[in-house]
C-alpha cells in the first residue's frame, strides 16, 4: 500500500462515495482522484464488497436481559473493583461441590462467568450485604424447620426485601445445607413419586400448581441457574429461603439416559443465582 | 436498518419517570433497546455469551448513571456509547474469537440469498479482523443504520473521523473477505489473530468445562 501521508486521499469523502451519496461537486472531485489513484481505486472496490457483505447480516434476537439487569440493579450492589472481587470469591463458597467435585468446581466457575463478572460482583455485593445486615446467626442457624419469625429476609438497605419475600406458606422452613441434603435424599428415594407432577409445599395437587404460576422468566432463569440437564423435569418446588436468602428450592428429575439423577437446588429469588445444589443418583 | 417503530412514551419520558422512581420505565427502556444493544455487542465481539455479558453490563451501567443523563444526546446515542465501551472492556480482556460451531447464532442463508458474496458466518469472522475502533463505526453505521452525526456523538470524535474510520473499516473488511475467499495452500496457517487466546475451533473458551 502506498504511503497515504505523502499523497492526499479524500478519505472523509470516500465513505459517502461508496454509498453513492455525495453532492455533485464532491463526487466529481473523488471520481477524478480515483481515476488517477490506483490505491484508492482498489480500496473503493474492497469497501464496496465489505459494505455489501454487511447488508446480508441478520439482526439477532436478544437474549432478554430485563430480569437479570433489574435483579442486579435493584440489589444496588456497587461493583467497586478488588474489594468486590474478594467478596465474590468468598460468597462463591456456599455453592455446592456436587459429588463429581472436580468437574463441578469448573461448572461453578462457569456459573459466575456466565453471569458476567459485573453481574457476579453486583450480586455478590448484594448477598454479602444481606449476610452482614442479617448477622452471623443466619449462617449458623441449623436444623430442619428453623425459620425466623415471619419468614422475612433482610435486604441490603436493612428493610424487608420487598420483592420475593412473600412466601405463600408461612411454614416453609428456612433451608440449610443439612436440611437440603436430607430433603434431597428423601425425594430421590420416595416410592411412588410421580415423575410428572412437582410435589412440595410450593405445588398443588394434580397440577404443576405454583410451578405454573412462576413467571416464564423466573422459570427459565431457575432452570438455567440450576443447570438442569437437558430433558430434566421440574419435580419439586418450594418458595422459601435458603440460609436467610429468599430462594426457590427446586428439584429436577432427570431419569433418562445412562445416569438418572435428582438435582435439588436453592436458587436466590433476586438475581436468580445458584446458592447450593445437591445431586443424588436415582 | 430502519429504526424500530417506537410504541409508548418516548425515551425522554421514560428516563424522567425512572428518575422519579418508576423502575417499570427502566424495564421498558431496556426492552426497547436490547435488540440493538445486543446486535452491536455480538457483531463487535463474536461470541453470544460475551455479547450477553456486554449487553447486561451496558444496561446495568445505564441504570446506575441514568440520573446523570442530561439529554444532550438522544438516549439511543447514549446507550450506544455505553455499549461500545462495554464491548471494548471485554475485547481488552479477550481477543475477539468467533463462537464455536455449536454456538453459532447465524441462521443458515436463505436459498434466494445464495448469490451473496459470503454467508453470515464468514462475514462475522472477517468482521473480527477489523480493528476494534474501526469495527465499532462500521457496525453502528452499516449494520445498525446509525447516522454519522449520532456515531460522532456516541464516540466523542469529529464527524470527519467517523467518515474516514468507516471507509477504512469497510476496506479492511473487504480485504479480509477476499483473503478468506482465496483457496489456501496446504499447510498455510490460518489468520493468527483468530486463534489467539483460544483452542482450536470447536473447543469451549472456558477451559475444561463440559457443555450442557
Amino acid at each position: 500500500m502506498s504511503d497515504r501521508r505523502a499523497v492526499w486521499h479524500p478519505d472523509e469523502l470516500l465513505a459517502a462515495f461508496v454509498e453513492g451519496d455525495l453532492a455533485e461537486g464532491d463526487r466529481a472531485l473523488v471520481e477524478r482522484h480515483v481515476a488517477l489513484c490506483s490505491t484508492c481505486r482498489e480500496e473503493v472496490e474492497f469497501a464496496r464488497a465489505g459494505r455489501l457483505a454487511l447488508t446480508g447480516l441478520p439482526q439477532l434476537k436478544p437474549p432478554g436481559v430485563v430480569p437479570a439487569v433489574l435483579a442486579l440493579a435493584s440489589g444496588r450492589g456497587e461493583a467497586s473493583g478488588t474489594g468486590s472481587r474478594e467478596k465474590a470469591a468468598a460468597v462463591s463458597a456456599p455453592v455446592a461441590t456436587f459429588p463429581a467435585a472436580r468437574r463441578r468446581r469448573g461448572r461453578d466457575a462457569k456459573v459466575w462467568q456466565r453471569a458476567g463478572w459485573a453481574a457476579g460482583l453486583a450480586a455478590a455485593a448484594c448477598l454479602a450485604a444481606v449476610l452482614l445486615v442479617s448477622g452471623p446467626d443466619v449462617l449458623t442457624r441449623g436444623g430442619d424447620g428453623a425459620a425466623d419469625t415471619a419468614g422475612r429476609a433482610v435486604g441490603p438497605e436493612g428493610g424487608a426485601v420487598s420483592e420475593g419475600d412473600e412466601s405463600p406458606l408461612d411454614d416453609a422452613p428456612d433451608r440449610t445445607r443439612q436440611s437440603l441434603s436430607s430433603l434431597a435424599g428423601r425425594l430421590a428415594s420416595e416410592p411412588g413419586r410421580s415423575p410428572t407432577q412437582p410435589t412440595g409445599p410450593g405445588a398443588t395437587d394434580n397440577s404443576f400448581g405454583t410451578a405454573q404460576e412462576l413467571a416464564g422468566g423466573e422459570r427459565e432463569c431457575l432452570g438455567r441457574a440450576a443447570e438442569a440437564p437437558a430433558g430434566a423435569r421440574l419435580s419439586y418446588l418450594e418458595i422459601g429461603s435458603f440460609e436467610g436468602t429468599p430462594a426457590f428450592i427446586a428439584g429436577y428429575l432427570s431419569d433418562r439416559g445412562t445416569a438418572p439423577l435428582f438435582r435439588l437446588v436453592a436458587v436466590s429469588r433476586v438475581g436468580c443465582r445458584l446458592l447450593y445444589g445437591i445431586d443424588v443418583p436415582v | 436498518m430502519a429504526p424500530d417503530r417506537e410504541e409508548g412514551p418516548p425515551d425522554t419520558e421514560l428516563v424522567r419517570r425512572f428518575c422519579e422512581g418508576d423502575e417499570g420505565a427502566f424495564a421498558t427502556l431496556v426492552r426497547r433497546h436490547e435488540r440493538r444493544v445486543y446486535n452491536l455487542a455480538y457483531r463487535m465481539i463474536g461470541r453470544p455469551e460475551d455479547a450477553r455479558d456486554a449487553t447486561q453490563e451496558a444496561f446495568l451501567s445505564c441504570y446506575r448513571h441514568l440520573g446523570a443523563f442530561r439529554g444532550d444526546s438522544s438516549f439511543t446515542t447514549w446507550i450506544h456509547r455505553i455499549t461500545v465501551n462495554a464491548c471494548y472492556d471485554i475485547l481488552r480482556k479477550k481477543a475477539p474469537v468467533l463462537a464455536s460451531a455449536e454456538e453459532q447464532l447465524e441462521p443458515p442463508p436463505a436459498p434466494d440469498h445464495a448469490d451473496a458474496a459470503a454467508d453470515a458466518v464468514d462475514v462475522q469472522r472477517a468482521l473480527l479482523d477489523v480493528p476494534a475502533e474501526f469495527r465499532s463505526v462500521l457496525v453502528m453505521h452499516d449494520v445498525q443504520g446509525l447516522p454519522y452525526e449520532e456515531i460522532a456523538q456516541a464516540l466523542g470524535v469529529p464527524l470527519g473521523t467517523v467518515k474516514s474510520r468507516l471507509h477504512r473499516a469497510r476496506v479492511a473488511l473487504g480485504r479480509s473477505l477476499s483473503r478468506r475467499g482465496e483457496p489456501r495452500e496446504p499447510g498455510a496457517p490460518s489468520n493468527p489473530r483468530t486463534l489467539r487466546g483460544t483452542g482450536a475451533p470447536g473447543q469451549p473458551m472456558h477451559g475444561a468445562v463440559e457443555a450442557t
